[in-house]
């Protein structure tokens, strides 16, 4: 009787993530690799041969990878400067976890209104008398990865904060006992200690960068594709093949930058 | 010294990058047309067109979609805490990765999958529920797991041996200690709920839009007043529910 409800319970749990998660995601794979009936790789043949296709999968690497290297230094920053006063961090703490409840999409609308061709910032500069570039800038490349950096900087500060507060005050005191302050405090006692949590939050950062939509909707102004607008767009336009496709080059993606994180948190780990 | 005017820039920043827009969005709603540094006129044309049934259905829409699915996601969250932290079973970490990756899935992707395996509850209520089940849960989990994992097993073990059942002990002992994981689980999931984009934008049919994609098709046709007035409400309802939820935290039974 007692294994019976844990096996009832157990197959409650597991059937949901496999009816509504893997199995999808394994059809949409089954299907992309069929068109009208027959097994062909005709989609990947075209994905790999289309420079439209090639050209969201290069925007979506390259924002995510310069929205992250950017997030990064300036989230740890944060976090160091703030984490020893109390006051200070419940603040920084509060204004962080703010982002992670509101839509990435209603943000973006309101930078185009401070940023924007006609926002507060530009109308502030020609008070001024200044002609700044920044008329069209929100809607390229760089704009882009200016909101993706803006939203997403939460999302990395708040887990490292945790990790922070796991780093041992002793061995702190230690160091500065034996006369190690600063910078060098820093990197040969606190560093190793966070280097884990860290990662995880770089890699986190990435895949959730990689995977929205919401910055691209805002402000892709049907110009700029990545690969999930590519993918919104081909599904709009009935192109399923093309769709699932896409879908699995995303996954594909995903997981190779899991895997490689996983290699080099398991060496920064094993090192510790 | 140096340090105090550290921690004012840092803040100033934060303030600066991350309150500014919310109180542009607001500014939104109720300025008529704004073409200078400092909006010159206000008036509540916007939020007087929101009474219209089109937006009025669409609130109650996202209202629907979002109870419902908060209810679904956190019973299934106290579920499958519940059998991770207190029983053992082989696959355990395959299971707990299962239930957590959809998170690092594109939400896109998801939702194609979901139209793919269920094509008969295309343009549903159903399918939209569903969809926001599935990016919702892997939070919602995590936030209740680590609550009810750090419950003292011998607290359960003395239930238990005083003759306790094993649903008394849940109802009794479980989930009053995990109250605190489970309210803020809650008010993630209403959070995300609410906003939901991603996954909503290929799931949402005819009659189903919920207020960010009404706001996105708003955008579409360049009406920005509207989308303010809706974002705003959509603030709003969030704010509520975290200080509602933190008030009912925050009071001892």
């Amino acid at each position: 009787m007692e294994q019976y409800g844990k096996y009832l319970l157990l197959a409650l749990v597991g059937v949901i993530p496999i009816l509504l998660f893997i199995s999808p995601l394994f059809l949409v794979t089954i299907n992309s690799f069929f068109a009208g009936g027959n097994f062909t790789v005709e989609n990947y043949i075209k994905f790999l041969s289309s420079k439209m296709y090639l050209r969201s999968l290069q925007n979506s690497i390259l924002i995510t990878s310069i929205t992250t290297i950017v997030i990064a230094p300036i989230g740890l920053s944060i976090v160091v400067a703030t984490r020893k006063h109390e006051k200070v961090k419940r603040i920084v703490k509060l204004l962080t976890s703010l982002p992670l409840v509101f839509s990435s999409y209603v943000f973006c609308i309101a930078l185009i209104y401070i940023y924007g061709r006609t926002g507060i910032v530009n109308h502030i500069l020609s008070i001024a008398g200044l002609e700044f570039p920044i008329s069209n800038l929100l809607y390229s490349l760089t704009g882009i990865i200016f909101a993706n950096i803006l939203f997403f900087l939460p999302y990395f500060i708040v887990p490292l904060f945790s990790s922070f507060e796991e780093v041992n005050p002793n061995l702190e005191e230690v160091a500065e006992s034996l006369g190690s302050h600063g910078f060098h405090k820093f990197r040969r006692v606190i560093f190793p200690q966070i280097l884990y949590g860290l990662l995880t939050g770089v890699l986190i950062t990435f895949l959730l960068v990689f995977n929205q939509i919401s910055v691209i909707l805002a402000l892709g102004a049907g110009r700029t594709y990545t690969l999930t607008y590519q993918l919104f767009a081909q599904y709009e336009g009935f192109q399923y093949g093309m769709a699932n496709t896409i879908a699995v080059v995303s996954i594909a993606v995903t997981l190779l930058v899991t895997i490689i994180f996983q290699i080099v948190l398991k060496k920064s780990w094993s090192k510790k | 010294m140096r340090e105090k005017i550290i921690l004012m820039l840092v803040l100033l920043f934060l303030g600066v990058l991350i309150i500014l827009p919310l109180c542009v969005v607001f500014l939104l709603s109720i300025v008529p047309r704004w073409s200078s540094v400092f909006p010159t006129s206000f008036s509540f044309e916007w939020w007087l067109a929101i009474l219209k049934p089109k937006f009025t259905k669409v609130i109650l829409n996202t209202l629907l979609v979002t109870a419902v699915s908060t209810l679904i996601t956190v019973g299934y969250a106290i579920i499958a805490s519940y059998l991770f932290a207190f029983y053992d079973f082989r696959g355990k970490e395959i299971l707990s990765s299962l239930i957590l990756s959809p998170t690092y899935v594109a939400g896109v992707v998801l939702a194609l999958g979901l139209l793919t395996m269920y094509p008969l509850i295309r343009n549903t209520f159903w399918i939209l529920m569903l969809g926001h089940f599935v990016v919702i849960s892997p939070i919602v989990f995590r936030c209740v797991l680590s609550s009810m994992i750090k419950i003292p097993n011998n607290l359960i073990e003395a239930s238990y041996s005083l003759g306790s059942s094993k649903a008394n002990t849940f109802w009794r002992i479980v989930l009053p200690l995990s109250k605190q994981g489970i309210l803020s689980g809650t008010v993630l999931s209403i959070g995300t709920n609410i906003s939901e984009l991603s996954v909503s934008l290929l799931l949402y049919g005819a009659g189903w839009a919920t207020i960010p994609i009404q706001i996105y098709l708003e955008r579409g046709w360049g009406i920005l007043g509207i989308a303010g007035v809706l974002s705003t409400i959509l603030i709003l309802i969030t704010l509520t529910t975290v200080f509602c939820v933190d008030y009912l935290g925050g009071k001892k039974p």
